[in-house]
């Protein structure tokens, strides 16, 4: 049988090759890494914007050590610079020009950094002292890497449900009645794809953008258990559907528990967490940013992925009739 | 006459749609998140800052340290409490304001678990011989250059830290738009919401009706009928637009009630949802279904999503990031977000109105490739 289902597989590789498919699952997470490792560092950097009058260049060297400096010869450009659509505060002997409509924390570190300014701060009379852990990797890459992750996932998973609904359309799944294969031997082979490659393309991600220390048995096992989630939808959005226009409404609705479980685990309080707990791409989240930031032990891991197993296993169940009248 | 028939194209398109599950799914997605944004997502998110010391000196002037602290702030209070950090626990004083917690860790192991579990920063406290504190801060190793200055000359000779805080109050801003108002957090999420729901979803959808179609060969079925492509290209893209607005409808009425000007929102909603249509329609000809095409609608989705971080961002913004229509398509919502008097008029018409303009060469490129591959 298994021996079957990889022929299946290997078979579906071969075609997906020649469409270029499977080579778009692959090329995503390239795609994603060059971006991220473009992205990153500039928005590591990211401080406030501020723009000053030219002459005074001294105001314009200090300011330049803690924020991205815009520099305009009058009065009339600074203000014309602090009306356009970005949050940039202008900076005068008077005092701070905003537009009305920045963050107030943005307005406030304007005016931190005009204070060190107008007293003459220096780097050099500092009394404090910087020392770290040598964790170059900054947070918002993490997330970033973590974010993609899940979303090849998810994309693996909308392959293998467009693949079987495909299927089914072309009566494929009907002709297997007179093949040596069982019909659900064939969609696990069909799904097999969908699963393999995204984790491939993963890991491949991992490398390109400098992750390619993180413990990989911890990762493999996450990245697994994810595709199990995509693997798990995909079959189910597949067998229960009859036509592409409601399968792609289906993972229209998949990416809001995905990008929910992402902001929320991001945003909300301790105390709103337990609210995403249903979620498996929540777990998903939590044991990707573990291991990826190195603080996960197996055990932490180990829990998330059993945590995300007995979830799939429930709606499984739950959507098992569903599974077999699609199968008939 | 052509414009009957494309009404009744329309009706029937849309009548067919209305009874199918996708359009159930539509709209139970959209009163979905109508229900997250009202009862789940806080109005504005807690920025509430979270700080580690160890106070690294002899307990009476540690003591003395933190009383000091409490008094600094009328609102402060000051507990005992436990911070778990992974298996171990430590026992901490907490003094917390409105705006920060200020944790005083008990040990240097404490600080390090702070550092190396948590991933926050910890600083460390002690008294230089010429009784002055001296402050260590323990780092990740990722924190930019410019971040690290700005800790230094928070501790410059030149700065006072305890009258820093009257200092920075004291600092005059100058106003230019005066009626210029913030959104909430939860008003700045839905110009998110309405460009990649409302409008670039829409690549998606009509890609797969138009799939749909060609699978049960209606697409060809128009060789040998009076009615032309167009009419089926543009009924089924109203489709999508018409869907488009009810779905954002739903989630956004409730939300800003009639703080914002609704004719404004539909100037925009509409001609971008049409946009993306007709950019998903030029995808879908030149594939036989939706699997080969899906690399290019997934990429162009992604690509279309990029600006809506420089917006959550407001301080990263590159000058690339406007070469994307979305760019002003989340900027022109936000502009309608404002509230009645408050939008920036003229660039909400100049974004509608670019919109309009890119739908002709699209619609006219879509026209012209459906016609062709009829023809095949």
């Amino acid at each position: 049988m298994i021996k079957k289902i990889i022929a299946v597989f290997l078979r579906d590789l071969k075609v997906s090759l020649r469409d270029f498919i499977a080579l778009y699952i692959i090329l995503f997470p390239i795609l994603f890494a060059v971006a991220i490792n473009l992205f990153a560092p500039s928005i590591n950097d990211t401080t406030v914007s501020v723009v000053l009058l030219s002459p005074e260049s001294e105001q314009v060297t200090f300011f330049e050590q803690l924020a991205t400096v815009a520099v305009v010869d009058t009065i009339s450009d600074l203000n014309y610079r602090v009306l356009k659509r970005d949050h940039t505060i202008g900076i005068t002997k008077e005092g701070l020009v905003a537009q009305g409509d920045e963050p107030a924390f943005l307005v406030d570190y304007a005016k931190l950094l005009n204070v060190f300014y107008l007293n003459g701060a220096t780097i050099e009379s500092t009394k404090a002292e910087l020392t770290d852990i040598g964790r170059a990797i900054p947070p918002i890459k993490t997330m970033f890497v973590n974010g993609a992750t899940m979303l090849i996932a998810v994309l693996g998973g909308m392959l293998i449900a467009l693949n079987i609904v495909e299927e089914k359309a072309d009566n494929t799944i009907s002709a297997m009645h007179v093949t040596p294969i069982s019909r659900l031997g064939y969609i696990a082979g069909k799904s097999l794809i969908g699963m393999v490659v995204p984790i491939i393309g993963s890991i491949l991600m991992f490398y390109l953008t400098g992750f390619g220390h993180v413990d990989l048995f911890k990762m493999l096992l996450m990245l697994i258990t994810t595709a199990l989630i995509s693997l798990l939808v995909g079959f189910v959005e597949g067998l229960a559907n009859d036509d592409i226009m409601n399968a792609a409404g289906n993972m229209k609705l998949l990416f809001l528990p995905l990008l929910g479980a992402m902001a929320g685990a991001e945003l909300l309080a301790d105390k709103w967490q337990p609210l995403l707990y249903w979620i498996p791409f929540y777990w998903s989240y939590k044991g990707n940013q573990a291991i990826l930031t190195g603080t996960g032990s197996w055990g932490d891991v180990l829990l998330y992925a059993s945590i995300i197993f007995v979830i799939s296993a429930l709606v499984f169940v739950v959507l098992a009739p569903k599974v077999r009248k699609g199968l008939e | 006459m052509g414009l009957k028939k494309l009404w009744h194209s329309y009706i029937k398109d849309l009548r067919l749609s209305s009874k199918s599950w996708y359009f159930a799914i539509e709209l139970g997605m959209a009163v979905f998140i109508l229900l997250l944004l009202l009862f789940v997502m806080p109005e504005n998110f807690n920025t509430h800052a979270k700080e580690y010391f160890y106070l690294n000196m002899p307990d009476a002037a540690k003591e003395q340290m933190i009383e000091k602290s409490v008094e600094a702030n009328a609102n402060a209070t000051l507990k005992q409490d436990t911070l778990s950090i992974k298996k171990a626990q430590f026992s901490v004083k907490v003094v917390s304001t409105p705006d920060k917690t200020h944790y005083y860790l008990p040990t240097a192991e404490a600080l390090k678990a702070v550092v190396e579990d948590l991933s926050k920063t910890g600083i460390e406290v002690t008294l230089a011989d010429d009784m002055t504190l001296r402050y260590t801060y323990h780092l990740q190793g990722y924190e930019s250059k410019r971040l690290k200055n700005l800790l230094y000359m928070l501790h410059s000779e030149a700065v006072d830290t305890a009258t820093l805080k009257a200092a920075i109050d004291q600092q005059e801003v100058l106003v230019l738009s005066p009626k210029g108002s913030r959104l909430s957090d939860r008003e700045n999420f839905l110009p998110v919401f309405l460009t990649l729901n409302g409008s670039f979803m829409s690549l998606f959808i009509i890609a797969a009706y138009v799939f749909l179609d060609k699978q049960e060969g209606i697409i060809k079925a128009y060789a040998v009928t009076a009615s032309p492509v167009s009419n089926y290209l543009i009924s089924k893209s109203a489709v999508v637009v018409t869907t488009s607005l009810v779905t954002s409808a739903i989630t956004l009425v409730p939300i800003v009630l009639f703080k914002v000007n609704y004719g404004l929102l539909v100037l925009l909603l509409v001609p971008s949802a049409f946009f993306a249509a007709f950019l998903g329609l030029i995808v879908t000809s030149f594939y036989r279904n939706i699997s080969q095409s899906f690399g290019v609608l997934f990429g162009l989705i992604v690509l279309m999503m990029l600006p809506s971080i420089s917006y959550m961002l407001p301080s990263w913004e590159p000058q690339w990031m406007r070469l994307i229509p979305t760019y002003y398509l989340i900027q022109a919502f936000k502009e309608v977000m404002m509230g009645f008097g408050n939008e920036d008029m003229r660039y909400i018409l100049f974004t509608a109105v670019g919109f309009t303009i890119g739908c002709v060469p699209l619609f006219a490129f879509a026209n012209w490739r459906f016609k062709r591959t009829l023809n095949l």
